[in-house]
Order: C-alpha cells, then sequence, then structure tokens
C-alpha cells in the first residue's frame, strides 16, 4: 500500500500561497492531481447515496470531527477556511453539527433566515439560498439551523442527505466552490461517519486528555466500521463484510491481540475480493489529526503519536496536520463577534491556523 | 545464543497449517522503505519506540498493554534485524527469495560491508539486543548514508570502530601509550571513570597500605597517592575539572584559601574516585573535621 507522502514540495508551495493573501488572484484554478488520480479509490469507500451520479468536477470535501463536544471543530473549521479564502480558494463551509450548529457566531452572524433544515428538512429553499456570504472573502456559509427543526426528526437516515450531497458535488460546477470543509457534530452518529467517511480529507481534532483521545479512537473505529460496510456494498457482499466487522469488531469472536489492520489482513485468505477492496478505499481518503489547546511539546508529539499509531492500527492514510496552541484570542475573538484570524491576524493561534490550512493543501496535492 | 540470531531465527516462524516459512516484514514494522539507510532506520527505531511508550498519552483506550509489549517486541526485532549489516544482508536475501522484494529494492551497498563486519560487529554487542547499538551506529551510518567509496574504507572503519571500542573498555597497554589521549572521555562509563594505572592490583596495594599507615586528614598523603598512581597535577585539573590552585591547597593543607567545606569535600570526593580510593569517606571525614578545627579556631 502506498503510504509514503511525496506532497513536501506541493506544502512549501502552499505554505508561501498562505503566506500572502495577495498572491491569491494567481490561484485562478486550483486542482490536484493527486485527488484526480486517487478519485476511484475516493469513490470505493463511499456510502450508497453518496457520489452515485457525481459529475466529473467536484470540490474538494474536508470534513473535521473529533468525536467528543468542545475540542475545536467548529473553531478549526470556520478559521481554516478562511484561511483558505485567503489564499485564494472558494470555500464553502457546511456546519453539520445538527441540532447544535453555532458555526454562525464564529462570524459573527445572527441566526440566518435560511438554513440547511430549510434545504434538507423542508425542502422549501433551493441550495443557493441558504449559501451565505461571511466576514471571510472567499467563504460562504451553509449555516445549520434552528435545533428545534432538528430535534423534530428524531431519526434522519441516510436518505435525508442524498439532496445535501448532490448540490454539494455539483457546488464545483454551479458556484464554482473547490473546497468544502463540513463541520461536523461531536458523537459518533450514522450521518456525521457517513460525512467523514465520505470526504477526501477527514480532520480528528483532539485535546491532550485521555477523554479527547478515547473519542477520537472511537470515532476512528467507528469509520473504520463504516468503511468495511460500504466497501461490502461496493462489491455485493454485504453478508462477508458483516463477518469482518464482526471478527473485527466483536471482543468475542475477535481474536485477542493485534492491530485491525493485521486481521484484516490475515482475513484476506478468508475474503480476498472484499478486504482488497478495503485496503483500496482506504488509500482514497486521508486523516488528518490536529491537537487543540497545546502547552508543551509533549501535547504536540501526541499528534504525531497519534498519526502513526492510527496507521499502523486502522491502516488510514494519517497525517498529523499540526497544532494549536492554548491562545486567549480564541474566546476573546468569540466574545468580540469575530471570526479568530481576521479579529488577531497577528496571534499565534493565526499562524498555527496557517500551518494547519497549507498542511491540509498539501497531503491534498494542490 | 546471540540476540540477533534469536531474533532473526523467531522471524523464520514455520506456520504449522500450511507448512510454509512466513518471514516478517521489518521494514515495514519500522515503517520504512526497503532501500532506508541506517540512519533512517534508527530514526525510525526511535520514533515508534517513543511512540510505542506505556506513559504515552496517545495510545489510551486504543492499545493493551499486552498489544504494546507485543508491538515493542516486533520493534526492537526489526531494529536488531536491520540496524546490523550481516544480519540485514541475510535478511533481504530471504525476502528476495520469498518473492516478498524485488533485488532493486533492497539496499545494494551493504555487501561492501559483509566480510569485514563479520565476527566484528556480531561478536562485539552485548546486553539487549536494543541497547547494545548505540556505541556503533554512528560509524555505520556514516558509512552507508553517504555512499561509501570503496570496501576499504569500510574495512579502516570497522577496524578503526573496534579499536575504539576496546580502548575506552579494556584500556590495553598500546593505548596508554599515548598520553594525551589516555584519560579520554568516550562514554558514559568513561565520565566517572578512574586513572587506569589506579585499577592495577599492586598499585591498589600499595595505596591502601599508605592509607592504613598514613594520617588520613593530611594534605600530603592525597599527594603521595596521586603521585603513586602516577597522575600530573593538570592531568587531574583536565578531569576532575578542579583547578590546579585548589590541588594544591588541598596538597598543602592551606585551609586559608580553600573555599567553604561542602566544596571541599565534593573536591576531595572527585579527586580520591580518580585515585581509585574507593573507600575515601573516612578519608573525606578526617579532611574535614580538620578544616572545620581550624574554622572554628580562627573565629573564636
Amino acid at each position: 500500500m502506498e503510504t509514503r507522502w511525496s506532497t513536501r514540495g506541493a506544502l512549501g508551495s502552499s505554505l508561501k500561497v498562505l503566506g500572502t493573501s495577495r498572491s491569491a488572484k494567481q490561484l485562478q484554478n486550483p486542482s490536484s492531481e493527486y485527488l484526480l488520480k486517487n478519485r476511484d479509490a475516493w469513490e470505493a469507500g463511499l456510502p450508497a447515496h453518496v457520489g452515485l451520479d457525481a459529475p466529473k468536477e467536484i470540490p474538494t470535501f474536508i470534513a473535521i470531527g473529533g468525536g467528543k463536544g468542545g475540542v475545536g471543530k467548529s473553531l478549526l473549521s470556520a478559521n481554516v477556511a478562511a484561511k483558505l479564502g485567503q489564499a485564494g480558494f472558494k470555500v464553502l463551509l457546511v456546519d453539520l453539527d445538527l441540532g447544535s450548529a453555532n458555526l454562525h457566531t464564529y462570524f459573527g452572524l445572527g441566526m440566518p433566515k435560511k438554513t440547511l433544515a430549510d434545504f434538507i428538512l423542508y425542502n422549501r429553499s433551493p441550495f443557493k439560498d441558504i449559501l451565505l456570504p461571511t466576514s471571510a472573502p472567499g467563504v460562504l456559509l451553509a449555516a445549520g439551523g434552528k435545533d428545534e427543526s432538528w430535534s423534530d426528526t428524531t431519526d434522519f437516515g441516510s436518505g435525508a442527505f442524498v439532496g445535501l450531497w448532490d448540490a454539494m458535488l455539483y457546488a464545483k460546477k454551479n458556484f464554482d466552490i473547490n473546497v468544502v470543509i463540513l463541520d461536523l457534530g461531536a458523537g459518533t452518529h450514522r450521518h456525521t461517519i457517513d460525512f467523514f467517511c465520505s470526504s477526501h480529507m477527514g480532520v480528528i481534532t483532539v485535546l491532550p486528555e485521555p477523554t479527547s483521545i478515547e473519542n477520537a479512537y472511537s470515532f476512528l473505529k467507528a469509520t473504520m466500521w463504516r468503511l468495511i460496510e460500504n466497501a461490502g456494498m461496493h462489491c455485493n457482499s454485504c453478508a462477508a463484510a458483516d463477518e469482518i466487522k464482526d471478527l473485527l469488531f466483536n471482543p468475542q469472536k475477535s481474536a485477542k491481540g493485534g492491530s485491525h489492520m493485521r486481521k484484516l489482513k490475515l482475513l484476506h485468505k478468508q475474503y480476498p475480493e472484499l478486504v482488497d477492496h478495503i485496503f483500496y478505499a482506504l488509500t482514497g481518503r486521508q486523516i488528518g489529526f490536529v491537537v487543540n489547546q497545546i502547552r508543551s511539546q509533549r501535547d504536540i508529539d501526541i499528534g504525531n503519536s497519534m498519526e502513526s499509531v492510527s496507521r499502523n492500527y486502522f491502516g488510514f492514510l494519517t497525517r498529523s496536520l499540526g497544532y494549536m496552541n492554548y491562545d486567549d484570542a480564541a474566546w476573546k475573538s468569540l466574545r468580540n463577534r469575530r471570526l479568530l484570524v481576521l479579529d488577531f491576524p497577528h496571534c499565534i493561534l493565526t499562524k498555527r491556523m496557517s500551518e494547519v490550512a497549507a498542511n491540509m493543501l498539501g497531503s491534498l496535492g494542490y | 545464543m546471540d540476540q540477533q540470531e534469536k531474533a532473526y531465527k523467531r522471524s523464520m516462524n514455520v506456520n504449522s497449517n500450511e507448512d510454509r516459512v512466513i518471514i516478517k516484514d521489518y521494514y515495514e514494522v519500522l515503517n520504512v522503505e526497503k532501500n532506508a539507510s541506517f540512519k533512517e532506520i534508527r530514526e525510525a527505531f526511535f520514533r515508534l519506540k517513543n511512540t510505542y511508550n506505556t506513559n504515552n498519552q496517545a495510545l489510551y483506550s486504543l492499545l493493551e498493554e499486552e498489544d504494546l509489549e507485543e508491538s515493542l517486541e516486533d520493534i526492537n526485532e526489526a531494529y536488531a534485524i536491520l540496524s546490523n549489516a550481516e544480519s540485514r544482508i541475510a535478511y533481504d536475501r530471504d525476502l528476495v527469495n520469498a518473492n516478498l522484494a524485488t533485488e532493486s529494492q533492497v539496499r545494494q551497498d551493504i555487501s561492501i560491508g559483509i566480510n569485514t563486519s563479520k565476527g566484528s560487529i556480531g561478536s562485539q554487542r552485548s546486553g539487549g539486543a536494543s541497547a547494545a547499538r548505540w556505541g556503533h551506529d554512528q560509524d555505520l551510518d556514516f558509512n552507508f548514508g553517504k555512499e561509501v567509496e570503496g570496501a576499504h574504507s569500510f574495512h579502516e572503519e570497522v577496524s578503526r570502530n573496534q579499536d575504539r571500542r576496546s580502548s575506552s573498555c579494556d584500556l590495553n597497554p598500546s593505548f596508554l601509550a599515548h598520553p594525551r589521549r589516555r584519560f579520554a572521555v568516550s562514554n558514559n562509563a568513561a565520565r566517572k571513570a578512574i586513572a587506569p594505572a589506579a585499577m592495577e592490583a599492586d598499585i591498589q596495594e600499595k595505596v591502601s597500605q599508605l592509607i592504613a599507615d598514613g594520617d588520613l586528614g593530611d594534605g600530603n598523603l592525597y599527594k603521595r597517592i596521586r603521585q603513586l598512581v602516577g597522575v600530573t597535577k593538570e592531568e587531574m585539573q583536565d578531569h576532575i575539572k578542579i583547578s590546579i590552585g585548589y590541588i594544591d591547597h588541598l596538597e598543602e593543607n592551606r585551609f586559608d584559601l580553600l573555599p567553604q567545606p561542602v566544596y571541599v569535600k565534593g573536591f576531595l570526593k572527585s579527586y580520591l574516585r580518580f585515585l581509585g580510593v574507593s573507600a575515601c569517606d573516612q578519608l573525606i571525614k578526617a579532611y574535614a573535621e580538620r578544616l572545620n578545627d581550624w574554622i572554628e579556631k580562627k573565629s573564636s
């Protein structure tokens, strides 16, 4: 399996891009050969309701999750989106923290009149109407909608998001959007994991705390689970996929000890086609780690450790994307009702956001 | 059996079901390319060793202790094989034979060292497979990291290596013939080293005789021990990092020119240790008593 990163050159150039917002204008039509090459692998792990008739040109999807609440998912999404916007990308930021959506607050906006709820639940606004311009140049926001509207529908199946996926996949064609950033909610709900699985890059935000790390791993396990299910569906062998999931995740049945990766390799003899497909799907998406609220080098190292451990354990293409310092600017900008990178453009946290954004671009081959 | 050999045998465990030899991919364990340099391998090893540490928070809830131990064992095993030129070549050959790698994938220039390293690197290692290699690696890296020009240079490197090792540990006579390098500090062991002559049995006997006969709290006694062991003041200064002035004052009992007693005790300790006086506490105590008496007398 190809796990080498040959994007260092690209990384350098994207850093340069992010360093000066003026050069953004030169960035007319950014595209990534890496993503084009891996399009098939990406599609191999998609759930049934995503990308069935995707257009040739699609935006890059970056999902930001992490299992635990309050780890900085929305902070990261909003600010990285702004940084990418400054670099010349046209970014669509989608607030998928359904039920407790508050991404608009990070931009200092009140609850918008038209939101995702109107588009998904009530079918009363076209997608175009729910895209709000924000204070950050180049960033459009699809706000999450009032909490009540989501709690009406206790269990939305995958079917509820077919329309949203279609709209997002066509966003490049219709609105010239390059990057879609999905801000996911806490927990490992089915739809959250679906969005994470379907992205080109899933970013896990962690705090250097055991609770957060535990949730991050359970989030990854859920992702793996879903990927196997999706792969089974693609191979028309759902029964085999169920068996594999059982052998991998059921503590009574699974062999004691050993990583998922090792167990999968052992299962290759039994289900060669399906396991090959799972590995193929794993190469089509990347998992990034960002450690938030770091106070020391040890905290930074957690990101690097998680990168290598989960690469070996799950077989994901992992990447430590950077870290965010523990900084007062975070809460100050929130109280000022302004976006962090615009309110404190020279603070350390803004710099870290640039680094994370640049690393994302670098590993996605831009 | 050699650690490394053991690890190698373990890697070739036979699968009873298929009756076929299965080779673990150590390059995958260390997450390096098959043609990685020795430096890369060592760096990967350190990184993984730190990652799969029981204290590492980042592993919380993912790995059980058993898994952790197993991973560490794999990592150590992989490093034991891959960090050594000889075993790595043998392992690479097995990989190629088992069709797990092609000739072009594995590193070719290691073969330069195969004849010269035989018996020298392998036989020198002692202790745990992981711990034994630090001293050597740098030199090996030097060889493989850059492109090696020829077998000759490797040979030289290995033999130089051997020299250095034996010299710092065994203190062979030819080495002592170079006065400058006599007390060369080359590793941790040497940092708290003892003057080489002090280890010789007859000198040790003479020193203990001297101590038994002499006045324990007298600087002159120390001077005589130093002269017996054959250490000059300059060498002493270089080694224990105490200036010649203080050494003089210590030996001449010039209490008025010595610093506070607590420092004097420290000086004496390193002074006597360097001279191989193991039971130095009595001497220090006696000297300190005398010094304290002098201070009291002066103040009254």
